[in-house]
């Protein structure tokens, strides 16, 4: 078990956005959190990712305590994310994204941040996530001029640039064209291979069930069922919750 | 002695707080620090004492400067900030100071850089209770200062439009969407913006007989730092905040004025506010 | 010798506004008070050199240090303070700054600081010697920026400029580079400071205030933010009004306003910005919520 989470709590104000959810999260097992609008799924995210911090509960990763961390220290952990609307940086082209991710050990030394970034070696590195995610040949593009779905993969190209142990997805399929969601399950699946655990969010049923080992289903702050696809494809209590929600 | 300076500070609050309702209402809708409505500020001190010297009416003269000022409000924001509407705060801002000083070298090529007077005869004189001496302008100071934010305020809580205008300064895409006609708002929220600190120029004008193409300089910045103070956007914090400012400067400056600029205060007033609350005073839970 | 003089001024104001790219071209956070470092650097100077008889390079040094740990302290203030706020909050910065240096008698008061005329190992250096030492360090700036702009901390900031959320993802601490681009940005300017110091021979509360401040940040916004060539050129522009329209001297102000204004009406993104659509296009990350005008 990788990662921990137990009876998170998350309060905003009076507004109680979640009301005591556990999750584990198991070596190179890809869980689904699945719910409706509002269900807490990316407060969840952003517990977990150092965002901001639980109101009470605890998070454990690889054995160690990092409720409360900042965001840029999960990072280092070993964490990486993506977020629901797309947070590739617009400005900066493909390459550089995935140039900036690479820098996350040469950030803060003092000398080391004053070293050039874009050396051939770094330059090899990046380009190597890039061919990994089919995006060759637009590494000189700005992102921002990119469709949503190319800037979503670069946004996960950049994640994936972090070498991180565990990978957050927060609906990285919202908003994709059909061909560009069988080209993220393919990814997925390929990054099993690669030894990286996975989390993501969706709220597309059809890649939840075909992408996860495991799925989570939230509803108002609480969980309302844990269990493998086919099982909570048969869920009465979530069938309810998904009345009139079904994509 | 003490009501004496009391007054004082409520007058010179008074011109503050229409003097900056242009900036905040600016912001509320178009989330734009506005420095050129300073300018509005000096010339509708000009325009305020040209009417006057050419009818001799005090109303007509103050009239006149709010609505041609309100007009050239709405001008530069049809041509100007209409295009820039989206742009980064940088633009924007740097945008509003060119126009400032625009609009004040224009006036000194115009004028001359010399002060000028503005004699206004007012209709009634000043009054004298027991200690306590109030001189004729400055109840005209109040009383017009007064009127006009009560107008706002009907305007913005009574009626029609202004429940448009609040809808629009939440969200103008909202507004847009619930078939708000977003154009008129903008164009009279720049009107009354305008207006009202065209008719603070001409009062500072009336009560100190001296107007000068650069005395907008410190009121431009000065009102930013009220209307942060008032939480930007915030019509009755902005008023609260210009009436504090206006007391403080008057007391703390009479004791201190050697040591430090009055001018100064509103801004050491700011930085040690959003050190304490970074949000600002009035600020509410959606900043 | 008239080019000799206009040409130290203009390579100082290039100085000031590359400092102040780095702050608002580079991190993409708005800075109205430039001035204030800049006088605190040529304050720092006239007090040093002035009445205590520093030399040139402590002077220089001091000067840029005492800029830069205070622009630190203004950075940890702009973490605070979002960034609207900010934008007042330099401006603010500036007006107690130069009230400080107008009424504190240690500062000169109203009276102003005379700084003695420079001398290099007690050798004087007349104004071509200054010239050659102010374009020496203006050759500096834009060497660093340069490297800046290819280093990790350069990328590091551009990140933060672009979505401080995903850099803090990226294990970028967002809040310390925040401050470190100040107290890089104040430290240049403080830098421009003392050898503007020298130049005039004699300096005043009234060559530092707010419209200082927006004649270097234009120059940085019509030259191009974000790039090197673009603050030196808007240097050189901005800088040269005044020489040039000499003949329309009266003119001046309303030139300079109205090409502020058709600069960013027509090219935001500055003269060398090409497309640069990271600051001009600039739809908020989050709207910003106002106080709101319903009660």
């Amino acid at each position: 078990m990788i990662l921990k989470a137990k009876n998170i709590k998350k309060y905003f104000g009076g507004l109680k956005a979640l009301n005591g959810i556990s999750l584990e999260l198991n070596q190179d097992e890809v869980l689904g959190i699945i719910g409706p609008n509002g269900a807490g799924k990316s407060t969840l995210f952003n517990i977990i990712c150092g965002v901001y911090p639980p109101t009470e509960g605890s998070i454990n990763f690889e054995g160690k305590d990092i409720t409360g961390l900042k965001s840029h220290n999960i990072a280092k952990l070993g964490i990486a994310r993506t977020f629901q609307i797309t947070h590739a940086f617009q400005g900066m082209t493909v390459l550089d994204n995935v140039i900036a991710a690479i820098g996350m050990e040469k950030y803060n030394g003092l000398i080391s941040m004053f070293k050039i970034a874009r050396k051939s070696d770094i330059v090899e590195l990046a380009m190597n996530y890039i061919k990994l995610l089919n995006l060759e040949g637009l590494e000189n593009k700005k992102t921002g001029e990119l469709s949503l779905g190319k800037m979503k993969i670069v946004e996960i190209a950049r994640a994936l640039a972090l070498k991180p142990k565990i990978l957050m997805l927060d609906e990285p399929c919202n908003g994709l064209s059909y061909g560009d969601i069988d080209i993220f399950l393919n990814l997925i699946f390929m990054l099993k291979e690669q030894k990286i655990s996975i989390i993501i969010i969706e709220h597309n049923m059809n890649v939840a069930m075909k992408a996860c080992d495991r799925l989570i289903v939230l509803n108002f702050g609480e969980e309302i069922a844990d269990g493998i696809p086919k099982e909570i494809q048969n869920n009465p209590l979530v069938i309810k919750t998904y009345l009139g929600e079904e994509e | 002695m003490f009501l004496q300076q009391l007054v004082n500070g409520v007058v010179i609050g008074s011109v503050y707080a229409l003097t900056a309702m242009g900036a905040t209402l600016v912001y509320g809708i178009l989330r734009v620090l506005d420095i050129a409505n300073a300018g509005a500020y000096v010339i509708g001190a000009y325009i305020g004492m040209t009417i006057y010297a050419l009818t001799g009416n005090l109303f007509a003269s103050l009239v006149a400067t709010l609505i041609v000022s309100g007009l050239i409000g709405v001008g530069l924001e049809r041509f100007i900030y209409l295009r820039l509407f989206n742009k980064s705060p940088v633009i924007l801002l740097i945008t509003s100071i060119g126009i400032f000083i625009f609009i004040e070298d224009l006036l000194r090529l115009l004028n001359g850089p010399y002060a000028k007077r503005f004699p206004a005869k007012l209709p009634f004189d000043g009054v004298q209770l027991a200690n306590l001496s109030i001189p004729g302008t400055w109840i005209l100071v109040m009383v017009v200062t007064a009127v006009l934010l009560f107008v706002l305020w009907y305007i913005l809580y009574h009626t029609k439009i202004g429940l448009a205008w609040r809808a629009t300064a939440q969200d103008i895409e909202i507004a847009k969407a619930m078939g708000i006609n977003v154009n008129l708002i903008v164009a009279l929220n720049f009107f009354l913006g305008y207006g009202f600190a065209a008719v603070a120029g001409s009062l500072i004008g009336i009560m100190y007989n001296s107007i000068s193409p650069t005395m907008g300089d410190i009121p431009a910045y000065k009102m930013l730092a009220i209307i942060v103070l008032g939480g930007l956007g915030n019509p009755v914090g902005t008023v609260i905040a210009a009436l504090v400012i206006g007391l403080v400067e008057t007391f703390i400056g009479g004791y201190i004025g050697f040591f430090f600029p009055r001018d100064a205060i509103a801004f050491v007033a700011l930085i040690i506010l959003l050190l304490i609350r970074p949000k600002g005073l009035f600020a509410s839970k959606n900043i | 010798m008239y080019l000799i003089v206009v040409a130290t001024i203009v390579s100082i104001y290039a100085i000031l506004a590359l400092s102040v790219n780095i702050v608002t071209g580079y991190t993409g956070r708005p800075n109205l008070g430039q001035a204030s470092f800049f006088g605190i650097g040529a304050y720092t100077t006239a007090i040093l050199a002035g009445k205590y008889g520093v030399g040139f390079m402590p002077s220089l040094i001091i000067s840029g240090m005492i800029a830069g740990i205070i622009g630190l302290l203004l950075g940890l203030v702009s973490l605070r303070v979002k960034e609207d706020f900010l934008a007042i909050t330099t401006i603010g910065f500036n007006f107690v700054i130069v009230a400080i240096f107008q009424y504190v008698p240690f500062f000169g008061a109203s009276m102003g600081l005379s700084i003695p005329p420079l001398k290099l190992f007690s050798i004087p250096i007349g104004h071509i010697g200054l010239l050659a030492i102010v374009l020496l360090l203006m050759l500096l700036v834009i060497l660093f920026s340069y490297r800046l702009e290819r280093s990790w901390l350069g990328i590091a900031l551009v990140s933060i400029r672009n979505n401080e959320d995903a850099a803090e993802s990226l294990g970028i601490d967002v809040r310390r580079f925040k401050v470190i681009s100040f107290g890089i940005s104040t430290f240049i300017a403080g830098l421009a400071g003392c050898v503007y110091a020298y130049y005039m021979g004699f300096i005043m509360s009234y060559n530092f205030q707010f419209m200082t401040s927006i004649a270097i940040l234009s120059m940085a916004v019509v030259g191009g933010l974000g790039t090197i060539a673009g603050p030196i050129i808007g240097a050189v522009i901005l800088g040269l009004i005044p020489e040039v329209f000499r003949f329309a001297s009266d003119y001046r102000l309303l030139i300079y306003g109205t090409i502020l204004v058709l600069m960013m009406c027509f090219k935001p993104q500055g003269i060398m910005g090409g497309d640069n659509s990271t600051f001009i296009n600039l739809i908020r990350k989050t709207p910003p919520k106002t106080a709101g005008m319903d009660k």
